[in-house]
């Protein structure tokens, strides 16, 4: 099963992101700042990072260049979310983005740049092939 | 990289579907948004709540509606049928109706929040309604509880492009106070007591990320659900373009009264008919509408004391033209029954769609009495009033409008409804005067905006021709207090005659 890291301060989104992911086939693991976020992309090596910009302690600037730091996660996909168009044109310029998402969204935004980036979910695999 | 484009300042808007509703949002809810509607038991809340929904699913997009410990699904949907805006083909298929309430009972806010996730996903609904929300705050243990349920939510249903729109019981109580917050807007329903019927509103009081309506706004709960009234000073009348044809004069079809107004009045104007009663205020008004018929200009007659086969019948006495352009429809006739439960915006409404549909240029609004009856706040009738006319004025119409005056003589004129003569272009004062045990009629003009009268009192009378104005009534001093009496020891010879003379303005106050 692919895994998803979704790290964002805001706990609802989480929950609500957390609750969708995982009911498209998705292992979905978390984390509430960009600090706590690269101790989880080590930890759990996931397949696709969606992550917010505007975050305490490290925010999605940091965390993404902390990744692209480690030699394993150059090439891992990541999904930036902000409300603040800005946070896309500062993050794009540097970090070999795959997706930005200027909140709010709606889910099928969402799904349709996580499917194109690592595939369908599971259940909907297998769901499909039935 | 793909990036989704930039969202532009305004959100995208659901539509109610329910009449009015949208117009006091300026537009609907926002999608993505969470909405409290509250009110107490028989405002309308679960009425309302199906209405919306079925007017969504009417466009093609899925509801769920979720009930947390009200009536069964069973009896509610039985309830519905007399609706026209049910559909019994789109129960189950494009409206989900769900209970919440057994596992809010088992697993409390938590619990729920999952099962609506669940739900929602599932069903693909795009709209959210919850009837009962006040059993979810019943459970919760804290005020922080049930906000953190609805910050959920909220984040939830927009991901999903999801609208919710909730209803509770409570109506302003401390405890709801939570929610009020949370939301993203709030509408209050409410229902008092007016005279022997029921007077409903309808208010927003919150929402988030537009302008709206403020105040009340009337609506009723009939065969077609919730139709919700406006208040026509809110969105009528604020028009600057009216029609300025000062040459332009309409007669009244009655030269002397033409004559004492200068040539008539302008076509897109105000004119008041103050008189008591019987003073010949719905001829004078009737006569406006036949001398526009005669030039081809259609006339309505909005009225709510004579049925249209009385005045026909009345009519009849007044000369045969008028009674064959009422029997023939080129002056028309529209009636309003007495009801306790009559809506003043909903009058107008109708009176101003009629007055555009059919191209009407004079109007005659035969007893203004018939509005303000249905006013629960008589502050407004005066706002309201203005709005009427200036609405009329910008679509060109000569209106009339007749006022009773309280007191039949007396030494004062009082005009019932505040700010009234100040809004009117012209004022036409009808009067009964007494003198030697007869009773007098007197016509005068007591104001004309933008036009030169001959303000002098006449007197008149009513045949078979209609209204006959004879030349300046002469009168004894103290003729326009009504009182018209001989002074002690003036020799009856000495009297002036009725038809001499000269009578003086009198001001109103």
């Amino acid at each position: 099963m692919k895994t998803i890291l979704v790290i964002d301060d805001e706990y609802a989104l989480v929950e609500s992101l957390i609750d969708l992911l995982e009911g498209e086939g998705y292992r979905v693991v978390s984390a509430a700042n960009g600090k706590d976020g690269l101790a989880r992309v080590v930890k759990e090596n996931p397949d696709l990072i969606i992550t917010d910009f505007m975050m305490p302690i490290a925010d999605g600037l940091e965390l993404v260049l902390g990744v692209r730091a480690l030699p394993t996660f150059r090439t891992v996909p990541v999904v930036m979310m902000s409300a603040s168009d800005m946070a896309g044109m500062l993050t794009n310029r540097r970090l070999n983005l795959s997706a930005f998402l200027s909140k709010p969204f709606q889910a099928d935004e969402l799904m349709s740049i996580v499917h194109k980036l690592i595939g369908k979910g599971e259940a909907r695999k297998a769901a499909a092939n039935k | 990289m793909t990036k989704n484009e930039s969202k532009t300042v305004s959100l995208p808007r659901l539509l109610t579907g329910v009449p009015g509703l949208d117009a006091i949002s300026n537009g609907g809810l926002y999608r993505g948004g969470i909405y409290l509607v509250q009110g107490k038991p028989g405002a309308g809340k679960t009425i309302l709540g199906n209405q919306i929904c079925f007017g969504h699913v009417a466009s093609g997009e899925k509801a769920l509606f979720v009930t947390l410990l009200t009536e069964s699904h069973g009896r509610m949907l039985s309830h519905l049928r007399c609706f026209d805006f049910f559909d019994p083909k789109q129960v189950g298929t494009s409206i989900k109706y769900v209970s919440g309430y057994q596992i809010l009972e088992q697993e409390k806010l938590p619990g729920l929040l999952a099962f609506l996730r669940t739900t929602l996903r599932e069903s693909k609904a795009t709209l959210l309604v919850i009837d009962g929300l006040i059993t979810a705050g019943s459970v919760a243990e804290s005020d922080l509880e049930l906000k953190k349920f609805l910050h959920e939510l909220q984040v939830f249903i927009e991901l999903l492009g999801c609208t919710a729109v909730m209803f509770t019981g409570a109506n302003g109580d401390a405890d709801q106070y939570a929610v009020r917050t949370m939301v993203d807007g709030l509408v209050d329903l409410t229902f008092e007591r007016v005279g022997m019927g029921i007077a409903r509103s309808i208010e927003v009081v919150k929402l988030r990320g537009g302008s709206y309506l403020t105040g009340r706004h009337r609506f009723e709960i009939s065969d077609p659900g919730v139709i919700v009234y406006p208040r026509i000073e809110s969105i009528l009348g604020n028009s600057p373009n009216r029609s300025t044809n000062a040459r332009a004069r309409l007669s009244l079809g009655i030269p002397s009264l033409d004559q004492m107004l200068g040539g008539g009045v302008y076509p897109a104007s105000a004119t008041m008919l103050l008189g008591s009663s019987g003073s010949g205020k719905t001829i004078v008004g009737l006569s406006c509408l036949a001398a526009g018929a005669r030039e081809k200009e259609p006339g309505l007659y909005f009225g709510f004391s004579e049925t249209p086969a009385e005045l026909v019948r009345n009519a009849e006495g007044l000369g045969s033209a008028l009674s064959r352009q009422l029997k023939t429809k080129q002056i028309e006739l529209l009636w309003q029954p007495p009801s306790d439960d009559r809506i003043p915006d909903e009058m107008a409404e109708r009176l101003i769609a009629i007055v555009k549909q059919r191209g009407i240029r004079r109007l005659f609004i035969d007893g203004i009495d018939g509005f303000k009856h249905f006013f629960f706040d008589p502050e407004r009738t005066g706002n309201f009033f203005s709005a009427l006319c200036n609405e009329l004025r910008a679509l060109g119409v000569a209106t009339l409008l007749s006022e009773e005056t309280q007191d039949l003589f007396g030494p004062e004129i009082r005009v019932p409804v505040t700010r009234l003569a100040t809004m009117m272009d012209n004022i036409v004062l009808l009067r009964h005067v007494e003198l030697r045990a007869r009773l007098h009629r007197l016509i005068s003009v007591m104001k004309m905006r933008g036009g030169q009268t001959d303000s002098a009192l006449r007197e008149f009378s009513i045949g078979e021709h209609g209204i006959e104005i004879s030349p300046t009534f002469d009168s004894a001093e103290a003729i326009l207090s009504g009182l018209a009496r001989l002074n002690p020891g003036t020799p009856e010879s000495t009297l002036p005659r009725v038809k001499r003379g000269r009578g003086r303005q009198r001001r109103l106050r």
